[in-house]
C-alpha cells in the first residue's frame, strides 16, 4: 500500500537475465575474499536531447544522483570513481548502451558505470530512467524507471535502484530494503525512533516518561519489542508498526532485560522472579511461558536466528559475562566466547553460522565475531572509543553497532569481513542500541 | 523594608528546611520525599497530635538517615563489603523501629559495562542489599528493588573517582 501510496514503478525497462549467467560480473560478498568493484555514477540527462534538465524541479537530478553516491558509499566492495579518474571527461556519451563510450571508462578501470535520464512529468517532479552497465561487456545489470511524484521520493528511489543492483551483483539487496531501530537520548529520558538502515527517513517513536532500552524487531519486522524504565518499575512494551499502537505491560519480578523475539513471533525475555535474571518466552498475552535459559547466575540477551533452533545468550555462570549458544532441540549450552574476560550483546547471523558480540579490551568494548564451525574468534573493530551492540542485518553481511569513536554514541556500520566503520547519520544527539529490521 | 523582612523570613525558612536535608541529592527519578509534614506552629494541639506530630518527626529523620548513606561495589561484583553490611545493619534497625516505613533499593552502575548487563547486575546489587536486608529480619513485603543500570550516574566522569561512586545501590524508604 505504502509503495503505490509513494510512487508507482512506471516501467520496468529491461530485466537482463543474462545478467545472472556465469560469466557475468558477480560479487561474492559471503566468501572469504571480497573483490573491489570500481563504480562511477554518471551525471543525469536528460531523455530527450532537445530537451534540457532545468525544466526538472527541485534539483531532483542532482539530488538523486548524489543519494546513488551515498548509497553506494555503504557497500565496501565499491570502490567509487569520480569525474577526475576518468580521462577524456565524465560524460558517459549516452545513457543508453549503444550510446555510452564504454573505451574510456575501460581505461579508467570502471567495472560498472550508472546512468541517469531524466523526462518531465506533468504534476510531479519527473520520470527518471536508472541503468546500470557492465564497462567490459556492455551488458546491462540493472534498468528501471521510476515516476516520482515529489521531491520526498527521491531517496526511496535511490534506496531502491541501489537495491536492484546490490541484488544483481550479489545475490541480496536487503541492506536497502531494511530499517534500524535505535535509542536517542533526549535530556533524561532515552526515546525510541526509526530510520532505514542508511539513516533515511528518521521517525520519533515514542514520547515515554523513562529510558527505553534494549528495542528489537520481531522476524517479520512489523513488532517492535524494548524495555521501559520507569520510576519504580520496568515495563514491557510493544509497538506495532502497522497500526503504531504501543502496549504497556507489567510482567512478574522487577527487573526485565533485553527482550527480544523467536522467529515464530513470541517475545523472549529476562526476567528475575526467581531471584536472578533468567530466560522465558511469553505467550501471546504476556503471560510467562516456557523457560528457556534456567541458571544461579545472570543469564540476559537471547537472540535467535532464523530457524529459531539457535539462541545465543550472555551469562555470568562462569563468573564473568561470556556468550554461550542453546540447541533448543538439544537443549546442549555452549561457551562460544574463549577469551577476554567480558563479552556481552550477542547477535547470531540469519544463517546460525556467526556471532559478533562486545568484548571489553583495554577498558573498552571491541566488536568480536566467532565463528561457529570453526570455533574461531575474530576482532571486526579497533577504536578508537567503545563498540557495543552489534546486530546482524538481515542478509546476515553488515553488523551495525554503536560506538563513541566520534564522541557522544552514534551508529556504525560493518561487515562480517571488518570492513571499515561508516557513520549511518541519525541526527543530532546520543544514539544507541541498534536494532535490525526488515523495511 | 517590609517586603525584604518577609523576604528575609523565607529565606531563613528554607534555609531551615534544606539543613533537614541530606547533602546527597538523588539523582535518580525514584525520589519519593515521603516524609511526614510537620507544622511550625503548636498552639492549640491536643496532645495526642502533638505525639502524631513527633512520631512523625522521627519517621522524617529514619527516611533520611536510611537514604543517607549509599553502599558500594567492585567492578562487575555484587558482593556486600564489610562496610555495605555495617551499613545495611543500621537500616535494618531503623526500619524495624519503624515499621510503617517501607523501602525502594536502587541497584546502579558504573558506566564500562554495557548496558544490558549493568541492568541485570544493577538488579543483583540491588537484590544483595534486599537478601541480607531479609536476614536481618525485615520483612520482604517492606522491600522493593529496581535496578537502573548505568541510566543515573551519581557522579559524571570516566574515571575510577567517578565509576567507583557509581557502583551503587541507594536506598528510598517512604511511609506507607
Amino acid at each position: 500500500m505504502k509503495k503505490k501510496l509513494l510512487f508507482c514503478v512506471v516501467a520496468l525497462l529491461w530485466w537482463i537475465a543474462s545478467a545472472h549467467a556465469a560469466n557475468v560480473m558477480s560479487i561474492d560478498i559471503y566468501g572469504p575474499g571480497q573483490s573491489k568493484v570500481n563504480l562511477f555514477v554518471a551525471s543525469p540527462l536528460p531523455k530527450d536531447a532537445g530537451t534540457s534538465l532545468a525544466t526538472i524541479p527541485n534539483n531532483a537530478p542532482e539530488d538523486l544522483n548524489q543519494r546513488i553516491h551515498a548509497n553506494c558509499g555503504f557497500l565496501p566492495f565499491f570502490a567509487m570513481l569520480t569525474a577526475r579518474d576518468i580521462v577524456g571527461g565524465p560524460s558517459p556519451g549516452g545513457y543508453v548502451g549503444q550510446n555510452i563510450d564504454f573505451h574510456k571508462f575501460q581505461l579508467a578501470r570502471a567495472d560498472i558505470i550508472v546512468t541517469a535520464a531524466w523526462s518531465p512529468r506533468p504534476g510531479g517532479v519527473g520520470e527518471v530512467e536508472l541503468r546500470a552497465y557492465e564497462v567490459y561487456t556492455g551488458r546491462l545489470v540493472v534498468g528501471k524507471g521510476y515516476g516520482v511524484a515529489n521531491p520526498q521520493q527521491i531517496p526511496e528511489v535511490a534506496a531502491r535502484f541501489c537495491a536492484d543492483l546490490m541484488e544483481a551483483l550479489t545475490g541480496n539487496g536487503d541492506f536497502f530494503r531494511s530499517n534500524l531501530a535505535m535509542v536517542k537520548r533526549e535530556g533524561t529520558r532515552k526515546q525510541i525512533y526509526m530510520s532505514t538502515a542508511q539513516g533515511q527517513n528518521i521517525q520519533k517513536i515514542t514520547n515515554l516518561d523513562g529510558i527505553c532500552m534494549s528495542p528489537a524487531w520481531s522476524h517479520d519486522g512489523q513488532r517492535l519489542v524494548f524495555v521501559l524504565l520507569e520510576k519504580r518499575f520496568h515495563s514491557l512494551c510493544v509497538w506495532d508498526r502497522q497500526s503504531r499502537a504501543l502496549q504497556k505491560k507489567r510482567l512478574p519480578g522487577n527487573t526485565l532485560v533485553a527482550p527480544t523475539f523467536s522467529p515464530q513471533g513470541s517475545v523472549v525475555i529476562s526476567l528475575d522472579m526467581r531471584g536472578n535474571p533468567d530466560i522465558y518466552e511469553l505467550r501471546s498475552d504476556f503471560s510467562v511461558g516456557r523457560v528457556l535459559e534456567e541458571n544461579w547466575a545472570i543469564d540476559i540477551g537471547p537472540d535467535f536466528d532464523r530457524s529459531g533452533q539457535k539462541m545465543v545468550f550472555v551469562s555470568s555462570r562462569l563468573g564473568n559475562p561470556h556468550v554461550f549458544l542453546k540447541n533448543l532441540s538439544s537443549g546442549s549450552v555452549q561457551r562460544i566466547s574463549l577469551t577476554g574476560k567480558y563479552n556481552t550483546g550477542p547477535s547470531i547471523s540469519p544463517d546460525g553460522t556467526q556471532v559478533v558480540f562486545a568484548q571489553m579490551v583495554g577498558g573498552q568494548h571491541k566488536i568480536f565475531l566467532a565463528d561457529l564451525a570453526s570455533g574461531r574468534e575474530r576482532q571486526l573493530t579497533f577504536g578508537p572509543g567503545s563498540d557495543e551492540d552489534p546486530t546482524w542485518s538481515p542478509d546476515g553481511y553488515f553488523v551495525a553497532f554503536a560506538s563513541t569513536r566520534s564522541g557522544g554514541s552514534q551508529i556504525y556500520v560493518t561487515t562480517k569481513h571488518g570492513d571499515e566503520p561508516i557513520l549511518i547519520p541519525t541526527g543530532a544527539g546520543e544514539t544507541s542500541s541498534p536494532a535490525w529490521g526488515k523495511l | 523594608m517590609r517586603k525584604l523582612g518577609l523576604l528575609g523570613l523565607v529565606m531563613l525558612m528554607l534555609l531551615v528546611a534544606a539543613g533537614g536535608c541530606s547533602k546527597k541529592v538523588s539523582s535518580t527519578p525514584g525520589g519519593d520525599s515521603a516524609a511526614g509534614s510537620s507544622s511550625g506552629s503548636q498552639g492549640g494541639l491536643t496532645a495526642e497530635q502533638l505525639e502524631a506530630q513527633r512520631l512523625a518527626e522521627l519517621q522524617r529523620q529514619a527516611i533520611e538517615k536510611i537514604g543517607a548513606d549509599k553502599i558500594y561495589f567492585a567492578f562487575d561484583s555484587n558482593e556486600l563489603s564489610q562496610e555495605s553490611r555495617a551499613i545495611l545493619q543500621e537500616k535494618a534497625d531503623l526500619l524495624k523501629a519503624n515499621p510503617a516505613l517501607s523501602l525502594l533499593i536502587e541497584g546502579h552502575c558504573d558506566e564500562r559495562g554495557t548496558e544490558e548487563y549493568n541492568l541485570a547486575l544493577g538488579e543483583r546489587r540491588a537484590r544483595a542489599a534486599y537478601e541480607f536486608l531479609v536476614l536481618l529480619g525485615v520483612e520482604s513485603s517492606r522491600l522493593q528493588i529496581i535496578s537502573y543500570g548505568e541510566e543515573y550516574p551519581a557522579v559524571q566522569g570516566s574515571n575510577e573517582a567517578a565509576w567507583s561512586k557509581n557502583r551503587r545501590d541507594e536506598f528510598k524508604a517512604s511511609a506507607n
